[in-house]
This record gives C-alpha cells, structure tokens and sequence, in this order.
C-alpha cells in the first residue's frame, strides 16, 4: 500500500476547516432559534451516544 | 439564552438530554462545586456528547468525604475506581475518582479537587446557570474558552472546536480584556487565532 501523506494531511486540513465552518453555522442556529428547538435537535446527538 | 455577566447569571431554557439530567441529579447532591471543560460547551449547544463530565469541589477533609461518600451512594451513584471509601479519599488526594449511576460506567463525573490557579480561577469567578429544573455552576466563559485553546495544543481539534463554539456564542457578552489576558497567561494566542 502506498500512502500519500502529504495528501492525506491536505484532506485532513480541509475536515478540520470545514467542521470550524459548520460549529458557525450551527452557532448561528442557535442565536436565531428558542433554547427548546435547538436542545431538541442537539439532544438526538447526545441521547444516541447514551443509550 | 440570556447572559447577565453583572449578576454572573445565565437563563438556559434548553430541553433536558439525559447527560443533563445526569448531571444535575449528582450536583444536587454538592454544596459547592464548579463544572468546567468539554461538558460546559455542550450544555450551551455543542453537536457532542461525552463520556464524563469533569467536576471540581474545595478541598474536603476525611470527615466530610465521608458524609458526601454517604449521600452520593444514598442518590444511586457509586464511586468507579474503588468501594473503599479511605481508598477513594486517598486518590482523590492524589488526582481524581469517578462516579457513575450504580452499574452504569457511563456517562461519569471525574471528582477532583481544586488544586492549581485555574481551578480556583473558575471557582472563584464561577456562573450559575438557572435551568428549567435547578441550576448548575459552571467556569466563566472567558476561562473556558482560553482554557479549551491550551487543552487543544495537544493535538485535540474537539477542544478547538469547543472553544469556538463558546466564542461564537457570547462574542457579544464577553469581557474581551479578561480573555485577552486569560489568553495571554495560558500562553495560546496563535489558538486564539484559529477561532476567531
């Protein structure tokens, strides 16, 4: 198998980039919607990794 | 969501997910305690779970580790790392326990005790947070935030991510000279660029 790490590294960046991108975007979510909408989205994320 | 940083206040009417209900259920039990890293993000939003939620209380003699042994058993939690209750003290002492509801390992409280500068930082300045059922106290924003960024230098983007969800969020309320100079202390200003 031949690895292309400096590839990998680039794809890596750019994951990291667009998962900052999205914390904005859901951040912004949040500002615009009650504290009941949005902890009702978040806790499906939160109850799936509890049970 | 509203911040009253003057009252060091915030009203959260968020919908309870079952690490909240974890959560207040054993920080009822405490009289003192602040909560502080990854679950502070989450509590204001953030898309994760997490496994424990870390926790730190005053230093605590023998005598009253054991009364507050007796009422988190009593509450239906047990202590992870050892039943022995003079075991438990010593490595408390020495780093931190974990307590969990009785035969669920997760999610867990890591209990440790307030040690350094930081610790006591986020005590002393701690928010309380009025919920729909009780309250909880967490570290300042500013600290968290600052703090997340020095964690992050490790390697963790998670705790990057955190940060910038904390700053996202009250960029408008906060005390931008304090995390300027919380930043400054922890020594992660090149972080602090990423989130900005």
């Amino acid at each position: 198998m031949k690895i292309n790490f400096e590839e990998l590294e680039s794809e890596r960046e750019k994951n990291f980039e667009e998962r900052l991108k999205f914390v904005s975007f859901w951040v912004d979510y949040i500002k615009v919607h009650k504290d009941e909408e949005w902890s009702e989205q978040q806790n499906i994320i939160v109850n799936s990794q509890m049970n | 969501m509203e911040y009253n940083s003057t009252k060091k206040e915030i009203t959260l009417n968020r919908e309870f997910n079952e690490l909240d209900k974890f959560v207040i259920d054993f920080c009822s039990i405490l009289e003192e305690y602040v909560i502080v890293s990854g679950y502070v993000s989450i509590l204001f939003g953030r898309s994760r779970a997490t496994e424990d939620v870390d926790l730190l209380v005053p230093c605590l003699d023998e005598n009253k580790f054991n009364l507050l042994w007796e009422r988190i058993e009593n509450a239906g939690f047990e202590c992870l790392n050892t039943q022995d209750i003079t075991e438990a003290f010593q490595m408390l002492k020495e780093n931190a326990i974990r307590f969990s509801r009785k035969n669920k390992p997760l999610p867990n409280i890591e209990f440790k005790l307030i040690k350094n500068d930081i610790d006591k930082y986020s005590f002393k300045n701690k928010l309380k947070v009025n919920l729909k059922r009780g309250s909880l106290f967490i570290s300042p924003i500013e600290m968290q935030i600052a703090y997340k960024l020095w964690l992050a230098k490790g390697g963790n983007e998670k705790d990057i991510e955190d940060s910038k969800h904390l700053y996202e969020l009250f960029k408008e309320k906060l005390n931008k000279l304090e995390l300027t100079k919380l930043v400054k202390e922890l020594k992660v200003e090149k972080e602090f660029k990423i989130i900005q």
